[in-house]
């Protein structure tokens, strides 16, 4: 009864939204379509719909777009990964070793607060104009939200979880692998949902600075080419690209933290 | 090599009498716990001196901040004293011990792992065989009638339910002393007068010792071979009281006017 009542609820919920959104486009639609702003500064929905079936036409049959998709994701993936080995590794360190968290976890903030993305053209500078910049930007970017999140989620072990592993005289390595990991497990995914955005955000702007292919670099030719609407399409490509990594992470965090979705 | 020989015969034989009951199991004498907050110094206990013979069932009672979980978790190894002694076995407590089964408020299930795995995590961590107890965990869940959700999670299970997985876990490696800190105080009447019989049905089983903490005088009278009555700031030991209720107590006990006679007595020493 209460399932159903909930479901009702949430299509109406969904509903809503797409009314708003729909509702948003069309007068979008309108201003374009009475010139009110040029096309060249800003094209129309339909416009944009057009270029973005176009894209990923291209992208299924094989086109020159797949190979810079690829690219793009595979930069945002490979850094995403290295960040997460990283932080997983730099975290349980910093968690772990009193001395090395009071010592370190000041700076971390501060480093945290740089903005990173101001560091992209040294790091083409320093990696080069293929794709092992753009990894390395993905991971920068990627790597303190796992970094934050690995050290909480290991330091706010539940008190009464490790109360018992010492009751039972367990070895730090035990505490560790029984219990504080899988505590960590729930923070340790938070900060991957945030961090697989951000990689493809650091990717992007790698690719801004100077390279050789990916949907960056797509965006930087069709913005000189005045091809707004392509623009818009590469975006909500981008988007799209964004929102399926996100879900992928958030569907292993299902599967991996079964226990906190309750049963009964 | 006969003087060796002789020495452990001996040593054997001390051993033999402690286990027959002629030296307690456990010992607490002129105990003191202080904490320190900031400049101020906060005593939790003071002079408490405590024997608990083996197979002994003693709770310890008293308004809170009295200090009775803090002389249970001294018992058990989990914090130091300020001064005085604790023995286990004849040993000075330094730390937790193998002997000892643990038992808190709450079950502290690990969420991740089935309800028998969860049984079997102190033989994981002392590095036991699991195969050699993986039986016994499954008789011990079916004792408590957890037969049907070995492989469940504890989320599956209602907070009774989770508590008798705990006691299941505390009985595992068959520790010669059981430290409970208010197991059942988080649980409903019914469930923890259910698991007040379940808990009885065991002791009278397997004459473990045990050291109960509850703030529950009806609870405490029902189990208890013996009874120490808590005072708070500073947390003392007012007064060791015997309950002579026969035993095997029973649900027929709680409705005993002796026993309701023994309840009065308890609560009469807190005024």
């Amino acid at each position: 009864m209460t399932g159903r009542i909930s479901l009702r609820r949430r299509v109406s919920d969904h509903a809503i939204a797409l009314a708003i959104i729909a509702g948003g486009v069309v007068v979008w639609e309108m201003v374009c379509r009475f010139g009110l702003v040029s096309a060249l500064v800003l094209p129309a929905p339909s416009a944009v719909i057009k270029e973005f079936v176009g894209i990923c036409n291209e992208i299924l049959h094989g086109g020159p777009l797949r190979n810079d998709t690829l690219v793009t994701l595979y930069e945002s993936v490979a850094g995403f990964v290295l960040a997460f080995f990283l932080a997983f590794i730099g975290g349980t360190l910093i968690a772990e070793i009193p001395l090395l968290r009071r010592v370190m976890m000041p700076y971390l903030v501060a480093i945290n607060a740089a903005p990173k993305i101001a560091l992209a053209p040294l790091i083409v500078v320093w990696f080069g104009f293929g794709t092992g910049s753009k990894i390395v930007m993905a991971a920068l970017i990627a790597f303190f939200p796992l970094l934050i999140n690995v050290v909480s989620g290991l330091a706010n072990a539940d008190p009464q979880k490790l109360k018992l592993m010492h009751s039972l005289a367990a070895s730090p390595w035990m505490t560790f692998t029984k219990v504080k990991l899988p505590d960590a497990l729930p923070a340790v995914f938070a900060g991957m949902k945030i961090a697989i955005v951000f990689a493809v955000v650091g990717a992007v702007v790698g690719e801004f600075v100077g390279a050789e292919a990916g949907l960056g670099l797509v965006i930087k030719r069709t913005d000189y080419q005045l091809d707004v609407a392509l623009t818009f399409a590469v975006v909500a490509l981008l988007s799209l690209m964004g929102i399926l990594l996100f879900y992928a992470v958030e569907w292993s965090e299902r599967h991996v933290l079964f226990w906190t979705t309750p049963k009964n | 090599m006969v003087s060796g020989n002789h020495v452990r015969i001996v040593a054997r034989t001390d051993e033999e009498l402690a286990g027959a009951g002629a030296a307690p199991i456990i010992e607490v004498a002129n105990l003191r716990k202080d904490y320190r907050l900031g400049e101020e110094t906060l005593v939790a206990l003071e002079d408490v001196s405590l024997s608990v013979a083996r197979g002994e069932f003693i709770s310890l009672v008293g308004p809170s901040g009295c200090g009775k979980s803090t002389l249970l978790n001294i018992i058990a190894g989990l914090i130091p004293k300020s001064a005085g002694t604790a023995r286990l076995a004849a040993k000075e407590i330094v730390g937790p011990s193998r002997q000892i089964g643990m038992m808190f408020q709450t079950p502290v299930l690990l969420p991740w792992r089935t309800n028998l795995e969860n049984v079997l995590l102190p033989v994981e961590v002392f590095g036991l065989s699991r195969r050699e107890y993986i039986d016994r965990a499954r008789r011990l869940l079916d004792l408590v009638g957890l037969g049907p959700f070995v492989e469940r999670y504890p989320n599956e299970l209602s907070g009774g339910m989770q508590q008798r997985v705990a006691i299941c876990r505390m009985l595992l490696c068959d520790p010669d002393v059981l430290l409970m800190d208010e197991p059942f105080s988080a649980l409903d009447e019914m469930t923890r007068e259910f698991l007040n019989m379940e808990l009885l049905r065991i002791w009278q089983e397997r004459r473990k010792t045990v050291v109960f903490v509850t703030h529950n005088i009806g609870e405490a009278v029902l189990l208890s071979d013996r009874i120490g009555v808590m005072s708070v700031r500073p947390g003392r030991l007012l007064q060791v009281i015997d309950i002579d209720l026969p035993r095997p107590r029973t649900k027929a006990t709680l409705v005993d006017p002796q026993y309701f006679r023994q309840v009065a007595r308890v609560r009469g020493l807190f005024g």
